[in-house]
């Protein structure tokens, strides 16, 4: 469970040569050839994290991602081709938690998934097993939940990095260089959106506070900064 | 804002106006004149009254009163003219009015106007007139007498000002309608072409031409044919270009795991690399055909056309298949002509027949046949090659589609080698020599490829 991995493409040979890789590198790895089988396997809870391709033929790789963040908050790492912007960022905002430019060197992928296993399953220690309260929100980083006015919140691993992130630093801003590094694992590259997108789907989540104003603001070029109420 | 067009076209149509008005008036003042001169004074029942008067004062002098009545009881046209002796009475009677007189009094002093004659017989003088109904305004002196005094002043230019500023007018007007008329649509078509010249594909000129219908209106259909052409084929281009990218970075991708593998596992490289070579090979395979559609889409013509045999290409094509068919344990079966000429590059035509029956071999269910049928038209010199498959055939909708480069009938079964160019390819050969080539799924199930080409007989 700790390191099942969900591969979904429709290169049949790509996806086995990936999967001898990955296998010999410590994971355990269950493929899907369409999108149809892919979404069956996600849904049955057996993997810690799914790489998807969004560029297939029968099921659009984005239809699958909207289907499985429908009724579950896994981390999925997308496969999307160099130069296709449009489709990275539609994949970021339908919950995606990261992605990597096909094609790939096998080594990056799988410094990719660990990346992202590591966020997800930061190991609980006495002090992340306390609750972080700022204003209406209140995060338990030990368990993995938040909540906002007594009610759960769902977000994806990234979603709640960040938030974990930008709690801890709650009335002040955070860079997004540094929400990049300890919330997305990766350095913040020269034009990245990523931090953006995701901090826009942060935001709908969060909704607003009193005076109409978002949660989170961002602050000029010093980042972005959780409101205290 | 006008542009230079329009100004030519203005200047241009009004110099050709004012020329033509300039000749019409120096063409009539010209023929005015020629009334004018040897003539000038309007002829009285047809006979001019110069003459009238002279012939009358000459019978007077010379003939006598006797002769003088005479002429006037013979000749109507001297009905009109008086002659009256120095008590200013007529000499045959007849009413004179006291303005004639008046007016011949005025002038007896000084040289007499034309229109009245001085004769002298018997030592009596005579004055012979003509009694106009405009006596008392003459005709124009033009034989340098004085004019009589209460002429009107003569017509000045002021009158002829009027007419020539409202030709200006007019053709002002007229020339500056017609510029318009031209240099607007003109305009209008720069306009478009700049839009389609930074990517607007849809000028839409045809529709503010409106209702015109001319050379003009034609162009702008035209222009908005074109744009939409070129529109077409750069979307296909554009297509074309993401299809190949996509293509390319498959084999490139595979080619990126297989030496991530090699570096994890070093035990493993001959193999590893010996699949790395194939993926290299399918890549220059890819290219390749890529190239030879885009020459055959380019319309270039291979050079090397000859009379070709279109059994004998068959007869390879179907050998070299045979292997590929038996391990589906499949056969192929082709019956009807075998001796074929066809004017062809055979290579190409060789590739474009190999295509498509290597795709019906492709798709052909295991224990199945492919069916080859070659009929010849004698009447309309025409081959009909059939290809037909014993597969699952192709939705109705994608029949057109899947001579499209890169086109993948969705939600095929299996999933098999090649990139979708081949029946590309094969299209366009055919096309080249002449040929028409479809699909059409049989009604029992399976895909029939139909090739028309033109023989030579």
């Amino acid at each position: 469970m700790m390191n099942h991995v969900l591969l979904i493409d429709d290169d049949i040979d790509l996806i086995e040569m990936m999967k001898e890789y990955l296998e010999k590198d410590g994971f355990i790895v269950t493929t899907a050839h369409d999108g149809e089988k892919g979404i069956q396997e996600a849904l049955s809870k057996r993997h810690a994290i799914i790489i998807l391709d969004i560029m297939m033929p029968k099921l659009d790789g984005l239809f699958v991602l909207k289907r499985i963040r429908h009724s579950s908050n896994i981390p999925v790492l997308m496969l999307t081709a160099k130069g296709d912007d449009t489709d990275r960022i539609i994949g970021l905002e339908l919950g995606a938690d990261d992605y990597v430019t096909k094609p790939c060197t096998p080594r990056e992928l799988s410094a990719r998934i660990r990346a992202i296993l590591r966020r997800a399953q930061s190991p609980v220690n006495i002090e992340d097993n306390a609750t972080i309260t700022a204003g209406h929100l209140s995060l338990c980083p030990g368990q993995r939940y938040a909540e906002l006015k007594g009610k759960p919140l769902t977000l994806t691993s990234t979603e709640f990095n960040l938030l974990e992130l930008l709690i801890k630093h709650a009335g002040h801003p955070v860079s997004k260089r540094i929400l990049s590094e300890e919330g997305l694992g990766r350095p913040l590259a020269r034009f990245d959106r990523n931090i953006d997108v995701h901090l826009s789907n942060l935001r709908q989540k969060l909704g607003n506070i009193a005076n109409d104003r978002s949660y989170i603001q961002n602050v000029y070029r010093q980042g972005y900064q959780l409101l205290l109420e | 804002m006008m542009g230079r067009l329009f100004w030519k076209f203005f200047f241009f149509i009004l110099l050709a106006q004012l020329m033509v008005t300039l000749t019409i008036g120096i063409s009539f003042w010209i023929k005015n004149h020629q009334n004018d001169y040897p003539h000038p004074f309007p002829p009285a029942f047809g006979m001019h009254e110069d003459m009238v008067i002279n012939a009358a004062a000459s019978t007077l002098q010379y003939g006598g009163i006797d002769a003088f009545k005479s002429l006037l009881n013979a000749d109507p046209h001297y009905a009109n003219i008086y002659v009256i002796d120095e008590q200013d009475n007529d000499i045959l009677g007849r009413h004179v009015d006291p303005a004639w007189t008046k007016y011949i009094h005025q002038h007896k002093q000084q040289s007499l106007p034309w229109e009245i004659k001085s004769v002298t017989l018997d030592h009596h003088p005579y004055f012979v007139f003509n009694t106009r109904p405009d006596f008392h305004r003459p005709p124009p002196d033009f034989m340098g007498g004085d004019a009589p005094p209460n002429m009107p002043p003569p017509e000045g230019p002021v009158f002829h000002l009027v007419p020539i500023v409202a030709a200006v007018i007019a053709s002002l007007l007229f020339a500056a309608i017609l510029a318009w008329y031209f240099s607007k649509p003109i305009q209008h078509l720069r306009t478009a072409f700049k839009a389609i010249a930074s990517g607007n594909f849809n000028p839409k000129t045809t529709q503010i031409m409106g209702k015109r219908s001319d050379e003009l209106a034609d162009l702008s259909h035209d222009v908005d044919n074109m744009a939409q052409q070129i529109s077409t084929l750069i979307d296909g281009q554009q297509r074309l270009l993401h299809d190949v990218s996509h293509e390319l970075r498959s084999p490139l991708a595979r080619m990126q795991v297989l030496i991530g593998l090699a570096r994890q596992q070093p035990e493993k490289a001959t193999a590893l690399f010996e699949r790395i070579e194939h993926e290299s090979f399918r890549m220059d395979e890819l290219i390749d055909e890529l190239l030879t559609l885009s020459r055959l889409e380019a319309g270039v013509k291979h050079p090397l056309t000859e009379e070709t045999d279109i059994g004998d290409l068959l007869t390879e094509i179907i050998d070299d298949a045979r292997l590929e068919a038996e391990v589906k344990h499949c056969q192929i079966d082709w019956q009807g002509e075998m001796n074929i000429p066809v004017i062809c590059n055979p290579e190409m035509m060789y590739r474009a027949i190999e295509n498509v029956v290597r795709n019906a071999v492709k798709h052909t269910k295991d224990n199945t046949t492919v069916t080859i049928e070659s009929i010849l038209d004698q009447e309309k010199k025409q081959l009909h090659l059939n290809v037909t498959d014993c597969g699952s055939g192709v939705p109705n909708n994608a029949l057109e589609a899947i001579f499209k480069p890169f086109y993948r009938v969705p939600n095929a079964a299996n999933r098999t080698e090649g990139y979708g160019i081949g029946l590309a390819i094969a299209q366009q050969v055919i096309k080249t020599y002449g040929g028409q080539i479809k699909a059409v799924n049989r009604p029992e199930g399976g895909l029939c490829v139909s090739i028309v080409l033109p023989v030579v007989i």
